[in-house]
């Protein structure tokens, strides 16, 4: 295959479909005599005829899908306003009687609404378990604060339809649900930053998704390394390891997958596959990434 | 006149279910083959188009519009096949859908098997690229768009890919030997 690198950049263009006629016969006569490239060739073709070979779908079987799609639609969009409603009559309703009667019968208290309002939020926090359900949770929290306590409690500080304050234990369903969602939130970088350092004290999986998917998608560099340093005490954990190998081959950011790197070399992963990530996506910032990730391995 | 995809977009944004009909329409056939060269399963192919079109309309308020609708309909596709793939055991040998092997000849049928089990074990990145080249049928202009690249970083990621399958089928066939 002496010949090889010569041709191998034909190769890529005649895979593109994009050498001219006097090429493809250079390269053909190259490939009679070279066992690898007639290889590579034979698989082109062997792939150009399992896609062409591809069963088509039934367009009844595309429209059931179609109409499945469409149905789930709509019953989302039903489901919202009810679950609004729902809640609404649950909290407004009572509150509106508790202020007449508190009007009315002077001496009695007329408060409980918040009360009211923040046991509909800790139910709704406590049966949304995936993220989808905290996208399509009626509430949306804002201007979010923590503030940790002694006892393992945080004094948590937001607004939902009003402005709130309530003590609870770190664990509560409504600590990682306002986390979780703080996470999400694609309005505020500084919010996903503040409710990152305080996922870092304590992860369980509805925050630890929202982290994981921050590291995955979030547009903002600051908040992709943030999740990155909650997440590299998990790195005993098969899916963590493997969102940070993909941050390490596919992030747009040089620093991000810098600091991938920093996480996955000095956590036992296997070198090998770290340099194998990192030269899977060629481009600036590889010859970066490699030399950081002999300094590591001339470290002892 | 055919409306664009920007502006069917816009129109599903308000709210219009007409509209989301129509880009399903418009796409499901191309979303299906790639998850066809994913999957290998016809079943598991219709799936991902179920679900590659639930995640669209969920997340239409983040398409930032940058490159086309399509390509971001395509990338939520190939990661919907391959949450697929994760999610179940089904691409093993005996659970193939048969029409992947529709020659009749044993060996020709072995030696595509091998190509599609090797397929599977390749990165996301080259497999994407692949799938999109043969099952999809997309330009290399297209292919980098839904990569995010250069059209010669993609021709490249193409030429690593079928390099990597390469390796995987030599050796695989070294085994059996």
């Amino acid at each position: 295959m002496s010949d090889c690198s010569r041709f191998e950049s034909m190769l890529e263009s005649y895979l593109a479909s994009d050498l001219d006629p006097r090429a493809v016969s250079e390269l053909l006569a190259h490939t009679a005599g070279c066992e690898g490239c007639r290889r590579l060739l034979a698989i082109h073709r062997d792939l150009a005829e399992a896609g062409a070979a591809a069963p088509e779908p039934d367009e009844a079987d595309l429209e059931l899908r179609q109409e499945r799609v469409l149905a789930e639609i709509r019953r989302r969009r039903a489901r919202r306003p009810l679950r609004v409603a729902a809640l609404a009559a649950g909290i407004i309703l009572p509150f509106a009687v508790g202020l007449i009667l508190g009007r009315a019968l002077p001496g009695r208290g007329g408060g409980g609404a918040s009360s009211r309002l923040m046991d509909a939020l800790q139910a709704e926090a406590a049966s949304n378990r995936g993220l989808t359900d905290v996208e399509d949770s009626p509430f949306t929290y804002s201007n979010v604060s923590y503030r940790r306590l002694a006892d393992d409690r945080v004094a948590l500080d937001f607004d939902v339809t009003t402005h709130l304050t309530t003590v609870e234990s770190t664990r509560s369903s409504l600590v990682r649900e306002v986390l979780a969602q703080s996470l999400l939130n694609p309005s505020s970088v500084g919010e996903r930053l503040k409710a990152m350092s305080f996922a870092a004290s304590g992860l369980e999986p509805k925050v630890e998704r929202a982290v994981l998917f921050a590291l995955r998608r979030d547009e903002s560099v600051a908040v992709r390394l943030a999740a990155l340093t909650v997440l590299v005490g998990r790195l005993d954990d098969e899916e963590v390891r493997s969102a940070l190998m993909a941050v390490l081959r596919d992030d747009p950011s040089v620093q991000v997958r810098l600091a991938a790197l920093e996480s996955l070399a000095s956590h036992r992963v296997d070198h090998r596959q770290v340099r194998d990530a990192i030269r899977e996506r060629p481009g600036s910032g590889n010859e970066a990434l490699m030399v950081r990730l002999a300094e590591i391995e001339r470290q002892p | 006149m055919e409306p664009t995809d920007d502006e069917l977009l816009a129109e599903i944004g308000s709210g219009s279910d007409l509209a989301f009909d129509r880009l399903m329409r418009r796409y499901r056939r191309l979303v299906y083959r790639v998850a066809y060269g994913f999957t290998g399963d016809r079943e598991g192919a219709l799936d991902v188009v179920q679900e590659t079109f639930l995640k669209v309309h969920t997340r239409l308020g983040s398409f930032r519009g940058e490159g086309k609708v399509r390509n971001w309909i395509m990338r939520i596709a190939a990661n919907e096949a391959m949450n697929w793939k994760r999610s179940s055991s089904r691409l093993e040998t005996s659970e193939l859908d048969e029409s992947t092997f529709s020659r009749s000849d044993e060996r020709d049928a072995i030696a595509e098997r091998t190509l599609t089990r090797s397929l599977a074990a390749l990165g996301p990145r080259h497999r994407l690229a692949i799938v999109l080249r043969y099952y999809g049928e997309r330009s290399t202009r297209e292919i980098a768009a839904t990569l995010e690249c250069s059209e010669g970083t993609a021709r490249n990621v193409l030429f690593r890919g079928l390099a990597k399958l390469r390796t995987m089928m030599t050796e695989s066939e070294e085994s059996l030997r």
